[in-house]
């Protein structure tokens, strides 16, 4: 996916100000930002839930522009968010409808696929989502996420509300993931996540101030300035 | 959950359809009251008609009866006006539903009591329109309709037992297919519903159809079988609100919920409420209070607490 000089925002107030993303095949991205920064507005422009102003977005040769979110999803972007799932639909129905465009075969066998790989769910799959357990809806959520088979997965802070352990989980299956080829674009508070990434995008008050490898973020103090607002810290002359 | 449930050949519900159906087939034969079974059967389809809209997209349309009474007029003027056979008249009837409620579909982009509202208030725009005197030479204004020469109550019997039977397929389709399943989604949430690459605005339309042409072809069988009607009659608030209550007392969503809802509460109606309406007002109003309070997801939700599956 690639988008350049995205330009949005909500009525009169402009959030984001001339971003430009690219997420290779394969590739994973880390999308960081304090709150506020435009995360969840950026990966919601991609996904065409908010207007773009201006900017184009290319995904696998096609424009996006203009096309529906549902268009968007059929072409092979998934989006996990905290409401992917649907509380009073059982884990089953929730995962059909994960797959909700492939034949009624597929999304049988890719059912089964991802009951293997989150055995938690295949002992309560006739029962409501709404009943899982905050680390189980995130596990569902990347499920139901994965049923459609995208080529980009798009995380907005996977890590919301997990605990530690939960939070390890997740890393651990979106790492198996990544390695069988998913593309990904996560924005993340939590940096633990870093080790995922083959590039960081920082973003802050709707601009990209960084984007490159996790080495050169290392070397860079932006992660410090922009996302820690420790400068202001390290300079505040002690008592 | 295949969509064909394992060895018997119809699908999950069916058979509760088609015993009910049989059942209206056979009840002429030992009970006389042949309004009375017409006229559940009438309710039978018209609550299956709001389980589709509401009890699948959320949607609350206080207006039904609006597609009730164009359905009964389109019928009825395509009778009357194209010497149609009552039979292709009831479809005229459900095609000029459809129409209007492709004509009301913006209603869509509103939610909640808002929606409830706007399509209680264009049904009401219908009414005014079909039943101005200035329109006379069309509808017959104010003064009704008279399709005494088409009368045929065995006929327009048999043509409900046979809407009632589409009006069960449209659920027992909805609940076992995608398509039920995305509506189920998008009344849920259409945002995340949109993420799961379900066509929000298609899918919604789509439910908003099939509940308008259920209630046409009930309104103009209604028609056929009265054979004379007033626009005050088949533009009614209380058959919408007759409908809505019994869906909701019995459970939307479910195939079973409309059906159990309607058979007690139009039973009870008829027990009452025609000989004794002010105890009817009276005992409707305390169950529908009861039911929000205790039961809001209707008499389905207790079978669901003890782990029944309800069809």
């Amino acid at each position: 996916m690639r988008a350049s000089g995205l330009v949005a925002g909500y009525g009169q107030l402009q959030v984001l100000w001339d971003v430009d993303l690219e997420v290779g095949d394969g590739e994973c991205v880390i999308l960081l930002g304090s709150n506020g920064a435009g995360k969840t507005t950026l990966l919601k422009a991609l996904l065409g839930l908010v207007a773009l102003w201006r900017g184009q977005i290319e995904f696998q040769g096609r424009r996006l522009e203009g096309r529906r979110t549902d268009q968007r999803v059929r072409q092979g972007i998934a989006y996990m968010s905290e409401m992917g799932i649907f509380p009073n639909l059982s884990i089953e129905e929730n995962l059909k409808l994960g797959g909700y465009y492939l034949p009624r075969r597929e999304v049988r066998r890719r059912a089964q696929a991802l009951y293997e790989m989150f055995p938690d769910l295949v002992q309560r799959r006739s029962v409501p989502a709404g009943s899982l357990s905050g680390g189980q809806r995130k596990m569902l959520s990347l499920a139901k996420a994965f049923m459609s088979g995208p080529r980009l997965l798009v995380m907005d802070e996977p890590s919301a509300g997990l605990s530690p352990r939960y939070v390890k989980e997740v890393i651990a299956t979106l790492k198996q993931l990544h390695s069988e080829g998913l593309a990904m674009l996560v924005a993340e508070q939590n940096l633990g996540f870093l080790e995922l990434a083959e590039r960081v995008c920082v973003l802050d008050a709707g601009r990209i101030r960084f984007a490159g490898d996790r080495a050169a973020l290392q070397r860079d103090d932006i992660l410090r300035r922009s996302y820690f607002g420790l400068q202001e810290a390290t300079d505040a002359p002690r008592d | 959950m295949d969509y064909w449930a394992k060895g018997c050949g119809l699908p999950r519900g069916g058979w509760y359809s088609v015993g009910v159906v049989a059942l209206f087939i056979v009840l002429p034969f030992v009970y006389g009251n042949h309004d009375l079974l017409f006229n559940m059967m009438m309710y039978l389809a018209l609550a299956q008609g709001i389980n589709v809209l509401f009890g699948f997209t959320g949607y609350l349309p206080f207006g039904y009866v609006g597609f009730f009474g164009s359905g009964a007029y389109g019928a009825s003027l395509a009778v009357l006006l194209l010497h149609l056979p009552p039979v292709l008249a009831l479809l005229v009837g459900a095609v000029i539903a459809v129409l209007l409620a492709l004509l009301l579909a913006p209603l869509l982009r509103l939610s909640g009591a808002y929606f409830a509202i706007a399509s209680l208030a264009a049904s009401e725009v219908v009414y005014y329109i079909v039943s101005n005197p200035h329109l006379e030479s069309l509808t017959q204004g104010p003064y009704g309709i008279s399709l005494a020469r088409a009368y045929d109550a065995d006929a327009s019997y048999a043509a409900m037992v046979v809407v009632l039977a589409l009006a069960f397929g449209v659920v027992v389709y909805l609940r076992n297919s995608h398509l039920g399943l995305a509506l189920q989604a998008i009344r849920e949430e259409p945002v995340s519903a949109e993420f799961a690459g379900v066509n929000v605005v298609r899918e919604r339309t789509c439910a908003w159809l099939l509940s308008a042409a259920l209630a046409g072809l009930a309104g103009g069988t209604y028609a056929w079988h009265v054979s004379v009607f007033y626009p005050k009659s088949v533009f009614d608030l209380n058959i919408s609100v007759f409908a809505i209550v019994f869906t909701l007392f019995g459970g939307v969503a479910t195939l079973l919920g409309p059906i159990v809802g309607t058979l007690l509460l139009y039973g009870l109606y008829n027990w009452i409420g025609i000989s004794q309406p002010e105890y009817f007002q009276l005992v409707f109003g305390i169950v529908i209070v009861m039911l929000v309070l205790f039961l809001p997801n209707g008499l389905a939700s207790l079978l669901r607490r003890v782990n029944v599956h309800v069809p």
